[in-house]
């Protein structure tokens, strides 16, 4: 014959307020595990978010650095390759002066201008002389009509800087994916926070309610484990 | 009395408790510890980041002290071509112009052009200058800075990181363990053996790690790796 009427079910029920005690313990307990894997799978992210952010702004100084060099050089280059067009423009006009002396049947005249003509051209070989555009085989122009190969030295010049310009975005994109990930951890984080938050009103309240907030704790840990797999796909 | 609230019973509870809080105390260190790497690791990297700037600022410094002289010199030496030609023409007027600017001009433009002009070492067999040369020895004058060296603090850094990610999975081995060594506490007689165990197996083995990831990390740090 059975005991368990009515009333005696009432009489258990009512002096069992440890019910589910058990199972809100080990879900704490899992959530433990959980907020440990989280936070190293965060720190993991934060750490390599970090070091990408280092990488880019080392790579954008040495970028800084390397286009005030290309500056400077390019500067000199071209000043350089100037000297050359203006001193051979003035030969030019100094000799086409001295003709007209010589047509004026001025002699004086036109031995002083073929004098500055040749000053000019001496200093126009000169200046070519140092001028990468003319010295260098890879920039040179194939004869004296052409001109200097302008593309092939900016490309040469451009080249360091586009490497660098590569490395520092690649950095800067590793950065920004895994600060994001860093980021959206801590949001699970908080979020397994307010699990705990819910065990521990359940541990604290009667059996009907606790049942209630042992499943909403669940529940909640079951959105950050998804969300934590979605950021782990990413 | 009854059979869990033996004398036995009872001890292997405080044991299980006592353990509870050698371990929580265990990760405790290991969370300082792991911290305290990624600490060091920030402040590497910073440290790098300024020893990079002050590199490239003496750099910067540097070519444009260097391309100043040479672009000075260059306008010597072309100049002194003029020179040259004007004497070597059978104008009086142009000769008595090449003696002047022979000794007014060029003597000005020497000291800016220095020492380009003067210092052999720096005329190349094309009768240029070597301005890679003159930049090297303009960065010989500061030791101190061009010896610093940003991408071995990077690479420090980097291993600090790592180690602090090594760490950080024997902290959660750690927590894994306190997840069996509460479980042993909650559940009744028949599991409570094995889940102690397997909790505190899981403790010397998260031990074990850490300590094995410190002794790695400070032979490779030392360059004993």
């Amino acid at each position: 014959m059975s005991l368990d009427t009515p009333q005696t079910k009432e009489v258990n029920h009512q002096v069992n307020p440890d019910r589910w005690k058990k199972v809100i313990i080990l879900l704490t307990l899992i959530n433990t595990v959980l907020v440990a894997l989280i936070a190293a799978l965060q720190t993991d992210a934060s750490t390599r978010s970090n070091t990408a952010s280092a990488e880019s702004q080392y790579f954008a100084i040495l970028l800084s650095s390397e286009l005030l060099f290309q500056g400077m050089q390019g500067d000199y280059d071209l000043n350089t390759y100037a000297a050359v067009l203006i001193n051979s423009q003035e030969a030019l006009v100094l000799e086409y002066t001295a003709l007209q002396r010589q047509v004026a049947d001025d002699l004086t005249g036109y031995q002083s201008a073929m004098s500055e003509a040749a000053a000019a051209q001496a200093r126009s070989e000169r200046a070519a002389e140092f001028s990468v555009f003319l010295s260098n085989p890879r920039y040179a122009p194939e004869s004296e009509f052409d001109l200097p190969d302008m593309d092939a030295y900016m490309a040469a010049r451009t080249a360091v800087t586009n490497t660098l310009l590569e490395k520092q975005n690649t950095a800067a994109d590793t950065y920004h994916i895994w600060n994001g990930k860093a980021d959206s951890y801590v949001a699970v984080l908080t979020i397994l926070a307010i699990a705990f938050f819910l065990l521990n009103i359940a541990q604290s309240t009667r059996p009907g309610l606790r049942l209630f907030f042992g499943t909403c704790a669940l529940l909640v840990m079951g959105i950050a484990s998804l969300w934590t797999l979605i950021i782990l796909l990413q | 009395m009854s059979k869990l609230d033996s004398p036995i019973s009872l001890r292997f509870e405080l044991l299980i408790a006592i353990t509870i809080a050698l371990v929580s105390l265990t990760t405790a260190v290991a969370a300082w510890r792991t911290n305290a790497v990624g600490s060091k690791a920030s402040d590497v990297i910073q440290q790098a980041l300024i020893d990079a700037l002050k590199q490239e600022a003496l750099a910067n410094e540097n070519w444009r002290l260097t391309y100043e002289q040479a672009g000075y010199a260059r306008d010597y030496e072309i100049a002194l071509a003029g020179i040259e030609a004007l004497d070597a023409s059978e104008d009086p007027h142009a000769m008595e112009l090449a003696a002047n600017l022979h000794t007014f001009l060029l003597p000005g433009l020497q000291p800016l052009g220095d020492p380009f002009i003067s210092d052999r070492r720096y005329h190349t067999q094309e009768q240029t200058f070597d301005i890679a040369l003159r930049f090297e020895h303009l960065q010989a004058e500061d030791p101190d800075i061009t010896g610093l060296d940003p991408q071995a603090s990077l690479s420090l850094a980097g291993r600090h990181w790592s180690e602090q990610r090594w760490l950080v999975t024997g902290t959660v081995l750690m927590v894994t363990s306190l997840f069996w060594l509460g479980l042993a506490q909650t559940s009744g007689r028949k599991f409570q053996l094995i889940t102690f165990f397997f909790g505190f197996g899981l403790y010397l083995l998260g031990v074990i790690w850490l300590v094995g990831v410190e002794v790695v990390f400070m032979l490779i740090n030392r360059g004993g790796l």
